[in-house]
């Protein structure tokens, strides 16, 4: 319980942080998803059960579309989607080594992008005409976003082990140790 | 058990995932077409998403707020720092605006006085405590061909006389100074009588005694220097009656005078070094006090 809510104030915090920055740094769409490279790590962590990961990022979907004026659930599918995903995909790759990570990073983060405009496109299609053309820019769009998810994911791996690991069970730290 | 749990966390998980699916397609559907389960979502999303709304709101406004203050501190900072730059221009530039205008009128009284005009500077002023001026030293002296009794004077009037010199500079005896005394009349009836400095510490006056008791003067009138006595020119203005003095008995009667220089704020001054002594010239200014 503690390690979730330590997860939840990083992610809380890092939203925070993107938007105090986003008022003094212009990032326009090199803008990083900051919760997706938690739910990716919650998603390959053989520590975190599945339905915690998916209630943490449940919880921190709901967040982000609150501070990014989504419409309500559309980044909470997103991220607990994207669990589940990595779950299924990365959980025996991810320990690979770095660059896997970025790489894995990147094509989760370019996969949650398309499914955000896919669901945009699905619901909003009759609403919004011209919703679904400009596809080059916006491809473009989630290219760079993507991209920049990816660079700064490491350090998102590292501060979300860091609150997930910080309630570790003894138990388990033992039996590292003595490992 | 097992089982019990992995149906457990696959419902929950289902559920975590159908939940913002259902929310999501509510809330972009078109009004138009939503239907009962849809209105039941929207009513039971709505407060959560006002509050959690509110919440993010509340935590942006902060840091924007707070990256607002800090433009605005950056932005006081540099107005103040040009805003003292630009008050110190306009300090210099009132300054040179007020050295202007009494070079301008010391020009105008050398061209008004006949014979030598030295300009000099005030480079000392001795005070008395209560911060009048008791005597005034000037960067003009015996190298400058400047002599003891040499009148000095300013556009406002007269200021005195050279009292001593040596090497580059030299000391002005002022009219308000006790052992002054020069030869006066009242412009405006030609009443003659002498005046003397009263050598008062706390404000500049002088008096003017042997005043007949016949002539007319009232408050006000304008006292400027005879000619005689050859020491200084005619008609240089001296000061104002400020009050008048009439004894019951006796021959004479004595006036206050305020000076018309302001020795307190003298900066450049002319001293009088040749020219016709008692011949008389036009008043060189107002003379406020």
């Amino acid at each position: 319980m503690i390690s979730s809510l330590s997860v939840i104030g990083f992610g809380f915090a890092l939203l925070v942080l993107q938007t105090a920055l986003a008022t003094l740094v212009p990032m326009h769409s090199f803008a990083p998803n900051l919760m997706l490279p938690i739910a990716i790590f919650l998603g390959v962590s053989p520590q975190v059960p599945l339905v915690r990961g998916a209630s943490i990022c449940f919880v921190l979907g709901y967040f982000l579309d609150a501070f990014c004026g989504n419409p309500m659930g559309l980044q909470t599918f997103v991220l607990v989607a994207s669990v589940m995903v990595a779950r299924g995909a990365g959980l025996r790759l991810f320990p690979q080594g770095r660059a896997f990570q970025l790489l894995l990073t990147f094509l989760m983060a370019l996969l949650s992008g398309i499914t955000v405009v896919a669901l945009r496109a699905i619901f909003e299609e009759q609403q919004i005409p011209g919703l679904g053309e400009d596809l080059g820019e916006r491809s473009m769009t989630l290219l760079r976003s993507s991209l920049a998810t990816a660079v700064v994911s490491p350090l998102l791996f590292a501060g979300t082990r860091r609150a997930e690991g910080g309630s570790l069970p003894k138990a388990e730290e033992r039996a590292a140790s003595a490992a | 058990m097992n089982f019990y749990r992995r149906f457990r966390d696959a419902a929950v998980c289902v559920v975590l995932l159908a939940l913002p699916f259902f929310f999501l397609r509510a809330n972009l559907r078109d009004p138009q077409t939503t239907n009962a389960v849809d209105r039941v979502l929207l009513q039971f999303s709505a407060p959560i998403q006002y509050v959690a709304t509110q919440l993010a709101i509340g935590v942006s406004s902060i840091w924007q707020e707070y990256a607002y203050l800090i433009d605005v501190k950056r932005d006081n900072d540099r107005l103040r720092d040009e805003n003292a730059r630009l008050r110190e221009a306009n300090f210099k530039l009132n300054a040179e605006a007020a050295e202007n205008r009494r070079l301008r009128r010391l020009l105008q009284l050398r061209d008004q006085l006949e014979g030598t005009l030295l300009s000099a500077q005030v480079i000392g002023k001795e005070v008395s405590q209560y911060f009048r001026v008791i005597r005034l030293r000037l960067d003009r002296g015996e190298r400058d061909r400047v002599k003891p009794g040499m009148p000095v004077l300013t556009a406002d009037g007269l200021v005195g006389h050279v009292r001593r010199t040596w090497g580059r500079y030299s000391d002005v005896l002022l009219v308000a100074d006790r052992t002054s005394a020069i030869d006066v009349v009242v412009q405006r009836t030609g009443a003659r009588g002498m005046l003397k400095g009263t050598g008062r510490e706390e404000h500049y006056a002088c008096r003017l005694e042997h005043l007949s008791r016949e002539d007319d003067v009232q408050v006000g009138d304008i006292v400027v220097t005879s000619g005689l006595g050859q020491r200084y020119p005619a008609s240089i203005l001296v000061g104002r009656i400020h009050e008048i003095t009439k004894k019951e008995f006796g021959l004479y009667q004595e006036a206050t005078i305020t000076p018309a220089v302001n020795f307190s704020r003298l900066e450049e001054v002319l001293i009088l070094t040749s020219g016709p002594r008692g011949k008389s010239v036009r008043e060189g200014g107002d003379g406020d006090g």
